[in-house]
């Protein structure tokens, strides 16, 4: 045992001093590596999860966005049909309604017209009537006037 | 014509002496590989920001790599945590000790004795066992207190010493074994590949100095790396097996 501590130059002033320079190297690494850079990557990973997440959940309002409008824009569009189609029987109503009331207005303006014709015409033919009743006895007079 | 041999020696080269410490050739390297990894650290530090540059991309690749292997491992997010800092310095002052060696100048500048013999300033910092030992009490230390802390201080010791039965007796004196056995080998696997890769160099230098040692110390240096991982991932495993209950 000697002999090998001699002949390797084992000497424990060394051990130690050479324990004491890697220990002094661990701190000091660990101080200015090892934790600023995992604590970087760390920060990084943190970031970048943070940053996916924001993404995911900006997409899904989006996507929820969109659903909305298609919604809205259907229900307006449906909306809206029923609106010209109520128009549209509603003015079919009215018309058919305007129609039959034209078309009874002018047989009453016609049946009106018709009575006042004949009325006329029968005033005229009386008044004829009269008119040559009246002649006649005229024509009478004067004839038995000259005979 | 004389011809110079080649010296080794297992025990790193004392240059000098501060406040009562033998300071190594070995020791100043591991200083300087301290000084550069913190030169880094604070270069990444400075320039870390949320929209990651080049390098901060490629650092943060490494970790979250690391330490989701950890995780995956050791089923646990949070001692993979706790343990990442330990496993990742391990990995990184070993690698980058392990590929600055060959960098000209060390082992190459010093001083020759009046008696023949040559210093290096500085040298490979892994081809010293006190480096290694080091490196290792503590990993032993940190799988121990792991451990306890995790399973508690009875049902850890359970692992060792079991008087269920005579088996589970002998089985816990192999687990206490293993475990002490660790030390040796953990320190000496490291130390053996790097300084065999050193002598290696040195040897086909002396034969051919030109050309040949160039692919060789790229071998050395992926088996640099190699080491750096495997005293890593053997902290990893061991701490793995530490939190794990016997059965």
């Amino acid at each position: 045992m000697e002999q090998i501590v001699s002949v390797f130059g084992i000497n424990w002033k060394l051990l130690l001093i050479q324990g004491v320079n890697f220990g002094l190297l661990l701190a000091i690494l660990y101080k200015f590596l090892y934790k600023p850079v995992l604590h970087m990557v760390d920060t990084r990973r943190l970031k970048i999860e943070r940053a996916i997440h924001d993404a995911d959940e900006a997409e899904r309002q989006l996507g929820e966005a969109e659903a909305e409008k298609a919604r809205i824009l259907r229900e307006a569009t449906e909306k809206g049909d029923a609106v010209i189609d109520a128009a549209k029987k509603h003015a079919e109503n009215e018309e058919h309604l305007i129609m039959k009331d034209a078309h009874r207005k002018a047989v009453h303006l016609l049946n009106e017209a018709e009575r006042r014709t004949n009325r006329e015409h029968d005033e005229m033919i009386e008044k004829a009537e009269r008119e040559v009743a009246r002649m006649a006895i005229l024509s009478a007079e004067k004839i038995l006037r000259k005979a | 014509m004389e011809q110079e041999s080649i010296h080794i020696a297992l025990a790193a080269e004392q240059i000098g002496t501060f406040m009562g410490i033998p300071v190594t050739n070995t020791l100043l390297m591991s200083l300087i590989v301290s000084l550069l990894l913190i030169t880094l650290a604070i270069v990444v530090r400075k320039k870390l920001s949320l929209i990651p540059g080049r390098l901060q991309t490629l650092v943060e690749t490494l970790f979250v790599g690391i330490l989701d292997y950890m995780s995956e491992t050791l089923e646990d997010k949070k001692l993979a945590r706790q343990i990442f800092p330990l496993v990742l310095t391990i990995f990184l002052f070993i690698f980058t000790a392990n590929i600055i060696e060959f960098t000209p100048g060390i082992g190459s500048i010093g001083w020759t004795h009046p008696e023949g013999e040559f210093t290096p300033l500085l040298r490979s910092m892994n081809t010293d066992l006190n480096t290694t030992l080091a490196l290792t009490l503590i990993v032993f230390v940190v799988i121990e207190v792991v451990g306890v802390a995790t399973l508690g201080f009875l049902r850890y010791g359970k692992k060792f010493v079991n008087l269920s039965s005579v088996l589970g007796f002998m089985v816990g004196i192999i687990e206490l074994f293993s475990e002490v056995a660790r030390l040796v080998s953990y320190s000496f696997r490291l130390f053996g590949n790097i300084f065999a890769g050193e002598v290696m160099i040195l040897v086909i230098q002396h034969f051919v100095p030109m050309v040949l040692p160039v692919p060789i110390m790229l071998f050395e240096v992926f088996v640099g790396f190699i080491q750096a991982a495997i005293f890593a991932l053997l902290t990893l495993f061991f701490v793995k097996m530490a939190i794990t209950e016997a059965h």
